[in-house]
């Protein structure tokens, strides 16, 4: 827990000095001109920004609503911008009623702030505010996910603590200071503090992007741990940074140097109201300033309004999701940091990649491995959400980096219940790939001969159809045998490389279509037997596929096979089959559509079969419906099977018929698509 | 909020989105959509510096009544109900029609059709959060109207055809008593019609094209199994121009004396049908007979037309829709006191479709149409036309006798119907726990 302390302690103590030394020092300026009535306007301004801040901060905080990105860093850019404005003109115009210093100065003061009551108060609205809302943000996000994060709470109670204590140091001290010296030295040093304010301000724009110029340093001195106690105390109150940028160097310096001159100069002499007149004047106000409402009124509804508003915002716009957005960091030293609070139910994660290398990142279960997120590439400085819901438990993240870096997570663990969880899958990995992919290789090459066989037959029906003249019932018949053979591999997306597109091409893709000369293959074959093309025209064709095939057959044992392609064939096949076969694309005359689709369904048993070992123990329900559509589908193709072997055509069927085999090996597909997710591989989970 | 929002209550048994304020249905997404309106809010109150908390909140107002937005329209049509939207709703400017086979294998399976499409019909008209199914899963949604769906006016109306009624389901004597295949009307172009029946008919409209679209996919995906699309005709709504109501494409202005969809009494006599009245079976009680017919219009050969002629076999002018014996659109047409159709044309359209009798009053019709168009023939003419649709309790005595009376009416040598069909619109959702033609397996 203590580590967690420190790091806030300071948050608070740099917020809280920033916005106490200028608030100090307007009390310290009321106090020495002896107008403590006034000091209710300054508590004012200053009640009034913390009470806006916290309201808007809570109202980020405790909704699902937030500001857009930069919106906060334009928020305190532009408010550090109007607090520079105000404290010069309040430090100008003190200097200017203070300008003689002998006589009535108190007089001349008095009269100076009883005018100025809105510029105090709003000069002490802007110099707490500019810094409130990422204060307030802070705090009410550590009170959110408050029992495991006391550290941080009483961290920045202790830092806004001691910044308080300071500032009351201060102010006693400038007390003491003669009256001459006081103006000239808060005057001073209000102005440094105005240029740091403005430095800061620019930078806050430029980290907004509404002006640019953020990563062109003037000086970059990262070496300093910006963490540190003495970078925390010179950015407290120099609002300086170990790095600063080109235009918040020039803007520092081009206010500084010529503001301060002019102050030490002093500025014109204006003429004074008599002390007299000056004093009537001044009590009149005080008179005004107490005829109007009560103070207890203006103090009270200055902080009741925001509150209320807030309460009723957060009201209105309902809690957020139980799920709090939590930003997990990783980077090559350090994997997935950040989770705070965690609970069962919808999880929220920003996965913020700050290392060198693009990385995986898995969410698992430490025990089992069992992945219950993923995001995939993750590359260098960029950020991803993640969304799951999980139930009580152990978790970890585990991110797998492109230079080879693999790291865990601490393990999380997850208290209560939720409804809606998601389930785990044990990662895939190369090794259990292995085995499938040298089954499915080994059926593959074990048909291919038989295709072989079955292509020379074709091809020899055609030779004798050419030489005898005789009918081309045979090659037809041939025909038909080989290209099931071939649609039966399981094969699609370039399985068997150029050799599919030789073998087994459309001419949808051909400049002359079915015309074209370049298209070979048993498509080509087919659209001659069924268009009265001749033996002779068509003996090239057969001569070319039994070519192509043993060429197939000589390639394939140096082809390799992408183990992710395997889960992705099981529904890939068929969705060929949806898309070409059963819309009669590839239909060039044979009109065996249906009998193509079926050994589809063959190939993709054959490919699910080598994979089953692996989809069983993951998903048991899926591999139940994926087999119970296979029947469905089976059964509907074996009712378009005649008896006599021959196949229905599609254009023989019933719409009835068509549109059942249509939904049936839609639905097959449905169930299939989960094949490819489950069993993608996933060796560094 | 715009629209049905100010629809009267539903115990008048008028209007099936008076629930709309039902919390379970619909304050998921209201939450959403309020929430994401406040990031707006927030971001302006953040720029303007001061005045935060109270100019955010005034913003998030503004920005969820704002017209086309990320979060489409941002309004909501509610989807339970004594009778299903789409029907009174005035129409949205996406419409689908699209009619489905049921493949299901026998009647469990039909009912669970119905169930599976009832919780996609609730879950696409609230909007919300899809489903996350895991790293072991393609995406349970499309996202094509983004990570959120948003309801966008969504309105999905379903209706089943004669054709479900036959022997595969038992249900024969269920059947509404007046479902029917619809006949082929002379002048009608539908032999060989791709475009006709089916057993189940889906309206799918929105404020978007873009939602119709993402509902259908959706819908289709999670009943494959069970339901085949046949056909599909997608329609589209024209703004008034300049006024009014929306003209067709054939440049009149269209669905001008519509039944008062706010008046209970009209509604019930002319559009819902009434379990046990009319011969009517129990379950039919809340639906309401629903007729499609894709109508092309012969724009080409139509232009050539003179304004004149063209006026008289309407009955109105074009330019400002007022029937020609009037002087706006609204203006009733006086028949009475023009007997032998000396101002108005004794067989003018809209003399014919409603002749303004005590006798053909209960015959009136609620037209939902939609124009279309679709490429162009193989003459080079423009596909464009009507998706005619329109609702009524009884197709018998409202729609044939209305369809009748205009058999060679002029008009007709300009139109062409090429498809369409008659369904049956089925009795609302009523609640959580009901599920689309319940009434029908009770």
């Amino acid at each position: 827990m203590w580590n967690d302390v420190f790091p806030s302690f300071l948050i608070g103590l740099r917020e809280g000095l920033e916005a106490g030394l200028i608030v100090s020092i307007l009390v310290a300026t009321l106090v020495r001109a002896g107008r403590r009535a006034r000091l209710g306007t300054v508590w004012a301004g200053v009640t009034a920004a913390v009470a806006l801040s916290l309201s808007f901060a809570a109202v980020l905080t405790f909704t699902a609503a937030s500001l857009p990105a930069g919106g906060q860093d334009a928020f305190g850019g532009v408010l550090s911008l109007v607090a520079v404005v105000f404290v010069t003109a309040m430090v100008f115009w003190m200097r200017r009623s203070a300008r003689s210093f002998s006589g009535d100065i108190k007089a001349r003061v008095t009269e100076a702030l009883g005018r100025g009551a809105g510029v105090l108060a709003f000069t002490a609205f802007v110099a707490v505010a500019r810094e409130g809302l990422e204060t307030s943000l802070f705090l009410w996000t550590t009170a959110k996910s408050a029992g495991s994060s006391q550290g941080p709470i009483i961290g920045a109670a202790l830092g806004v603590a001691l910044a308080v204590a300071a500032c009351w140091g201060l102010y006693r001290r400038v007390l003491r200071i003669n009256l001459g010296r006081f103006f000239a030295v808060t005057g001073a040093v209000l102005i440094v503090i105005a240029a740091g304010v403005l430095a800061y301000g620019l930078g806050d724009l430029q980290e907004s992007g509404l002006i640019p110029g953020h990563t062109a340093h003037a000086f970059d001195l990262s070496s300093i741990d910006t963490e540190s106690w003495y970078a925390t105390l010179i950015s407290g109150t120099l609002n300086l940074t170990p790095t600063m940028s080109r235009l918040q160097v020039l803007g520092y310096l081009l206010y500084l140097l010529p503001t301060m001159y002019l102050f030490a100069r002093g500025v014109r002499q204006a003429p004074a109201p008599s002390a007299e007149t000056a004093a009537k004047r001044a009590a009149k106000q005080e008179r005004d300033v107490a005829r109007r409402v009560p103070r207890w009124a203006i103090g009270t509804s200055i902080f009741a309004v925001p509150a209320v508003a807030a309460v009723a915002a957060i009201a209105v716009i309902g809690p957020g999701s139980s799920a709090a957005a939590n930003t997990i960091d990783l980077s090559e030293s350090g994997c997935g940091s950040g989770w705070s609070n965690p609970a069962a139910g919808a999880q929220s994660f920003t996965l913020a990649n700050n290392g060198r290398s693009t990385a995986e990142v898995f969410l698992i279960d430490p025990a089992d491995n069992a992945v219950f997120a993923e995001i995939e590439n993750l590359a260098p400085h960029t950020q991803r959400p993640m969304a799951v819901t999980l139930s009580a438990g152990s978790y970890a993240f585990r991110c797998a980096f492109t230079d080879g870096t693999a790291l865990s997570s601490k393990t999380y663990t997850l208290g209560g219940g939720s409804s809606g969880a998601s389930t785990g899958f044990a990662p895939v990995t190369d090794q259990d790939m292995q085995q499938p992919v040298s089954d499915y290789r080994a059926y593959v090459q074990q048909n291919l001969p038989v295709l072989l066989a079955d292509s020379e037959k074709l091809d020899a029906d055609l030779t004798a159809a050419d030489l005898t003249g005789g009918g081309l019932a045979a090659a037809k018949a041939h025909w038909l045998i080989a290209h099931l053979d071939y649609e039966g591999l399981g094969a699609a997306y370039g399985t068997f490389g150029d050799f599919d597109g030789r073998i087994d091409g459309r001419a949808t893709g051909l400049q002359n279509g079915v015309n074209d000369a370049s298209w070979t293959g048993f498509h080509r074959i087919e659209y001659g037997l069924w268009h009265g093309q001749d033996a002779a025209q068509l003996k090239p064709f057969g001569d070319k596929l039994v070519a192509d095939v043993q060429g197939l057959i000589k390639a394939f044992p140096t082809q390799t096979t992408d183990p992710n392609d395997l889960p992705l064939r099981t529904h890939e096949i068929l969705e060929n089959a949806l898309q070409f076969q059963l819309t009669g694309i590839s239909d060039y005359g044979s009109g065996t559509a249906l009998a193509t689709v079926s050994a589809n369904l063959h190939g993709t048993q054959v490919v699910l079969g080598t994979l089953i070992g692996l989809i069983e123990p993951r998903d048991p329900q899926a591999l139940t419906a994926i087999n119970t559509w296979i029947k469905t589908v089976a059964a509907d193709l074996d009712a378009a099977h005649d008896p006599d072997g021959s196949w229905t055509a599609l254009n023989q069927l019933s719409t009835t018929r068509r549109q059942k085999i249509d939904g049936d090996l839609g639905q097959l597909l449905e169930q299939l698509s989960v094949v490819p997710d489950l069993l993608e591989e996933r060796s560094s989970a | 909020m715009t629209g049905m929002d100010d629809a009267p209550d539903a115990g008048t048994g008028s209007c099936p989105f008076a629930e709309l304020a039902d919390p379970d249905a619909h304050g998921d997404f209201r939450h959403a959509l309020r929430r994401r309106s406040f990031l707006r809010g927030a971001a302006v109150g953040a720029v303007g510096a001061a005045a935060v908390t109270a100019g955010g909140f005034g913003v998030a107002q503004a920005v969820s009544s704002s017209g086309s937005s990320g979060t489409g329209s941002g309004r909501t049509i509610g989807f339970h109900g004594a009778h299903q939207a789409g029907i009174l709703t005035p129409p949205q400017l996406a419409g689908t029609f699209v009619s489905f086979n049921v493949i299901a294998a026998d009647r469990p399976a039909l009912q669970q059709m119905f169930r599976t499409l009832t919780q996609r019909a609730r879950f696409l008209t609230a909007g919300g959060t899809p489903v996350d199914l895991g790293v072991a899963s393609p995406p349970s949604d499309s996202s094509t109207i983004g990570p959120v769906v948003v309801p966008d006016g969504l309105t999905i109306t379903v209706g089943v055809g004669a054709s479900l009624f036959d022997g595969r389901y038992g249900l024969a004597a269920r059947k509404p008593a007046k479902l029917a295949p619809m006949p082929a009307f002379p002048n009608d172009n539908m032999v060989d019609s791709t475009e006709m029946h089916g057993d189940l008919s889906i309206q799918i409209c929105a404020d978007n094209r873009d939602t119709v679209m993402h509902a259908l996919r959706d819908i289709a995906k999670h009943t494959r199994q069970w339901l085949q699309p046949n056909w599909k005709a997608d329609g589209f709504q024209s703004p008034s121009r300049p006024t009014g109501a929306q003209r067709n494409q054939l440049g009149f202005k269209d669905g001008i004396a519509n039944p008062d969809v706010d008046s209970a009494a009209e509604t019930a006599a002319l559009i819902w049908t009434h379990g046990g009245a009319n011969g009517e079976p129990g379950w039919t009680e809340g639906g309401s007979y629903q007729v499609i017919r894709i109508i092309r219009m012969l724009v080409e050969f139509w232009d050539r037309v003179s304004l004149t002629e063209q006026e008289n076999m309407f009955g109105r002018r074009r330019d400002s829709g007022a029937p020609l014996s009037g002087g706006k659109e609204t203006d009733i047409p006086l028949y009475a006191n023009d007997p032998d159709g000396k101002i108005i044309p004794l067989d003018a359209h809209i003399r014919l479709a409603n002749p303004r009798t005590a006798k053909t009053d209960r015959q009136r019709i609620l037209r939902r149409g939609y124009n279309y168009d679709r490429g162009v023939d193989a003459n080079g003419n423009l596909d464009v036309g009507l998706l005619f649709a329109c609702y009524n309790q009884d197709v018998v005595r409202q729609f044939e006798a209305v369809q009748t009376r205009l058999i060679d009416e002029p008009l007709v040598d300009y139109i062409s119907p090429t498809g369409g069909g008659y369904f049956f619109a089925l009795p609302g959702v009523k609640d959580a726990s009901d599920y689309y033609a319940s009434g029908l397996f009770a």
